[in-house]
């Protein structure tokens, strides 16, 4: 096969943190390269390509113009590059202080059937920063560790908890993070399709008679959906299908 | 050089957002990319070369481009089916990768000259990505990489599932040509790719099984017994949305989409084996059968996560 | 009873797609022949039976013993049925080989395998896989050379994360050339360079990423 059948099913944790290095974060340089600002850099020999920046995925100017302690934003492979040549240092987001997985903790805590509004790639960014900026901290990295731990359980519960509610019509997943969706994926999407054979096989007339490779799926699909049309009208929103 | 903590401090007040007023965290798709080249430029076959010429006034930036390629390499990665190739913008994305490695192979050049004219390695002072002026170079390299990485991903998906719906490919192919030519489907390499393993896989099974078997026995593609031999993409299989709205981000301008009476913005869909209704709403996650919301992702109007 | 041998290779073919899923690198176990002759040899009976029943209930028709009839009809499906499922069964077992023979190909980068893989694989395969392989293995080095060169289709699925880093030299290898300049390699030296560049002296020992 020439995609591994373990990347068949999901994403592989690696590649979530690739999907997640391409946000964009605010940074402090520790150089300038600022052209105008940095006609005392002798090493410059005149030659303007070499410190050039022509890139791909981004506006290359922010990265020309980068003035020292002048905060600017890069995405986050790059500013963890650049802290690895200790380049940069990182702005810590808003919401991993103490005081801010301390809000959601709350929110947490309080709404039993929701999710806080943390960033969709909440557990990847705090686990890169961790590992990657911990001298960029303010705040001292194991109170952070804990209330992330914390926040994880909290959350898993309740993810736990919705599970009874898996059915074979659909879910919504609001504020869920890229990591908890990746992570719950293999589960959820077997339980549904194994819900939605079984609640197709006990009504063998129409529905998903594709599933039995007979005639063209589309056309009973569509058979289906237009005879029923009054009947639909009449059923309200359906009882099902909201988890959390 | 050091940097001072009340800096830092300074900068947090003043330059960062409030935790629970912060936009719209979950936004993981970068809102302003005109993703008009998504699938559009590819969705609504056989118009593709059409809408070429048409968009061909304003080429997308390299960003947007990469932007569209991390979600088309997330959506073939989740999809159930084989999705349209992006023609335009691979072609786009790989003229410019070659013009970078060129652009790369130049300026390292140089500095192997500059390197030997000044100096002779040494063991350890040598370093030469010290040199800030090697630092563009070390990113552009980083980024490429990158790139590649999500190609080549996105490729190696797609070559799996032309293997997995090979016969089913073909026919879709045979029976209605004109709706999709599989040419438009695919990429040439691919193409060629699925017609040459196609053959000696079919050749491999001829050899081992099908010519030992009965003559009526012989087919690989019998759809007549009891248990079609053809496997067809599961298009009711669940698969995790996000829900984007329309491109331009101006949603009065989306005929299908739906003002709600609490103010918010949705797309209804209809699950026809249920006979329900379900409300898509904008920046919403949704478990949904694949059917149903496929139309959708072809827009561009969701994404798959 | 028919089928019976079938259903032993579909087992078996599972044991080795589970084999396959947990490991890291595909290994295939030897081709069972004998058994997939045995399901020819069960499919040539098969055919033999239902073209006899088919003949005694045209007979059995043609005498008007039309309760004896469907019985042989009965027994000419249940023997179609047996037959339809060795099919899928041999057919079953063929794909999944072949498809590991893809993933073979791929870890190897499309090289020729039948020099590079060990003689013991190599007995495993059949020589109708063994000629597949080869012919796979070309169409990948044409895949890669084409528009997709830059690509490099069969490297790495993990995402790039570290392509610098710093590496010490625990033996000495000599000068190596890279685009970042020439580095001596002398033991116990530090370097920080491309990883693409020293993928292969880590592998070898000569250097140890730290």
């Amino acid at each position: 096969m020439s995609l591994p059948a373990l990347l068949q099913e999901t994403f592989s944790p690696e590649e979530v943190q690739f999907i997640v290095e391409n946000q964009k974060i605010k940074i402090f340089p520790r150089i300038t390269t600022n052209k105008r600002r940095n006609l005392s850099d002798s090493n410059n020999e005149g030659n303007d390509d070499m410190s050039r920046w022509k890139m791909l995925t981004m506006d290359g100017r922010a990265l020309e113009t980068m003035i020292v302690m002048k905060s600017t934003e890069v995405t986050l492979w790059l500013a963890l590059l650049l802290k690895q040549q200790s380049k940069c240092n990182i702005i810590i987001p808003e919401w991993l202080t103490v005081r801010g997985l301390e809000l959601m903790l709350q929110y947490e805590k309080r709404n039993v059937d929701r999710f806080s509004a943390l960033p969709w790639d909440w557990l990847v960014v705090s686990e890169i920063l961790f590992k990657q900026a911990a001298d960029d901290f303010n705040d001292p990295i194991h109170e952070l560790r804990n209330r992330i731990q914390d926040l994880k359980e909290i959350r898993q519960m309740k993810v736990l908890q919705g599970l009874k509610y898996l059915n074979e019509s659909h879910l919504q997943l609001d504020n869920l993070g890229i990591l908890e969706i990746n992570e719950l994926r293999p589960f959820i999407v077997t339980v549904m399709d194994k819900l939605r054979l079984i609640h197709a096989s006990g009504q063998p007339d129409e529905e998903e008679s594709d599933e039995y490779g007979e005639g063209n799926a589309d056309d009973v699909g569509m058979g289906t959906m237009l005879n029923s049309d009054t009947n639909m009208s009449s059923s309200s929103v359906p009882p099902n299908g909201t988890m959390l | 050089m050091d940097v001072d903590i009340e800096d830092i401090l300074a900068e947090l007040n003043t330059d960062s957002t409030a935790v629970d007023q912060s936009g719209n965290p979950f936004s993981d798709i970068n809102n302003n990319n005109n993703a008009s080249t998504l699938y559009n430029e590819s969705s609504s076959y056989p118009e593709t070369n059409l809408k070429t010429n048409a968009t061909s006034t304003s080429i997308p930036s390299p960003q947007q481009d990469y932007n569209n390629l991390i979600i088309l390499w997330r959506n073939e990665r989740c999809a159930p089916e084989l999705l349209p190739y992006p023609h335009n913008l691979m072609t786009r994305m790989l003229s410019r990768i070659q013009e970078q490695m060129e652009r790369l192979e130049i300026i390292s050049m140089d500095f192997l000259g500059q390197q030997h004219s000044t100096t002779t390695t040494d063991t350890t002072g040598n370093n030469p990505v010290n040199n800030n002026n090697m630092l563009p170079l070390l990113c552009m390299e980083a980024e490429l990489e990158r790139i590649k990485f999500v190609i080549r991903s996105f490729i190696r998906c797609r070559l799996s599932k032309i293997d997995k719906f090979s016969l089913y490919l073909r026919q879709i192919n045979e029976e209605n040509e004109s709706i999709s030519p599989l040419q438009d489907f695919l990429s040439k390499d691919e193409m060629i790719y699925y017609e040459s393993h196609s053959e000696i896989l079919l050749k491999l099974f001829n050899d081992t099984i099908l010519k030992h078997l009965p003559p009526n026995m012989q087919a690989i593609n019998d759809n007549t017994g009891t248990v079609p031999m053809i496997d067809e993409p599961d298009w009711n299989k669940f698969v995790f949305i996000k829900v984007i709205g329309p491109q331009n981000k101006i949603f009065n301008t989306d005929p299908i989409l739906i003002k709600g009476d609490n103010g918010k913005w949705y797309y209804e869909v209809i699950i026809p084996e249920l006979q329900e209704r379900v409300e898509l709403i904008i920046d919403s996650i949704y478990v949904m059968r694949y059917k149903v919301i496929k139309d959708l992702l072809m827009e561009g109007k969701v994404t798959l996560i | 009873m028919y089928g019976d041998l079938a259903n032993k290779l579909v087992i078996e073919a599972k044991r080795t797609a589970q084999l396959n899923n947990r490991g890291n690198k595909t290994t295939l176990p030897v081709h069972n022949d004998e058994l997939v002759r045995d399901i020819i040899k069960e499919v040539t009976q098969l055919k033999r039976n239902i073209e006899f029943f088919k003949e005694q209930e045209e007979t059995m028709n043609e005498n008007g013993e039309y309760a004896n009839s469907r019985i042989m009809k009965c027994q000419h499906f249940v023997n179609a049925l047996c037959l339809e499922r060795n099919k899928r069964c041999l057919l079953g077992y063929q794909k999944l080989r072949s498809d590991m023979l893809d993933s073979l190909a791929w870890e190897n980068n499309g090289m020729d395998m039948l020099g590079t893989v060990s003689s013991e694989e190599n007995s495993n395969l059949t020589h109708h896989e063994q000629e597949y392989l080869k012919k796979y293995s070309e169409l990948l080095t044409d895949m890669k050379s084409g528009e997709l060169t830059d690509i490099d289709l069969s490297g790495s699925l993990t995402p790039p994360r570290e392509i610098f880093i710093d590496v010490r030299v625990l033996k000495d290898a000599g000068e190596i050339q890279t685009e970042y300049g020439v580095f001596n390699l002398i033991k116990d030296s530090q370097f920080f360079v491309r990883q693409s560049d020293v993928e292969r002296l880590i592998q070898q020992g000569f250097l140890q990423k730290i």
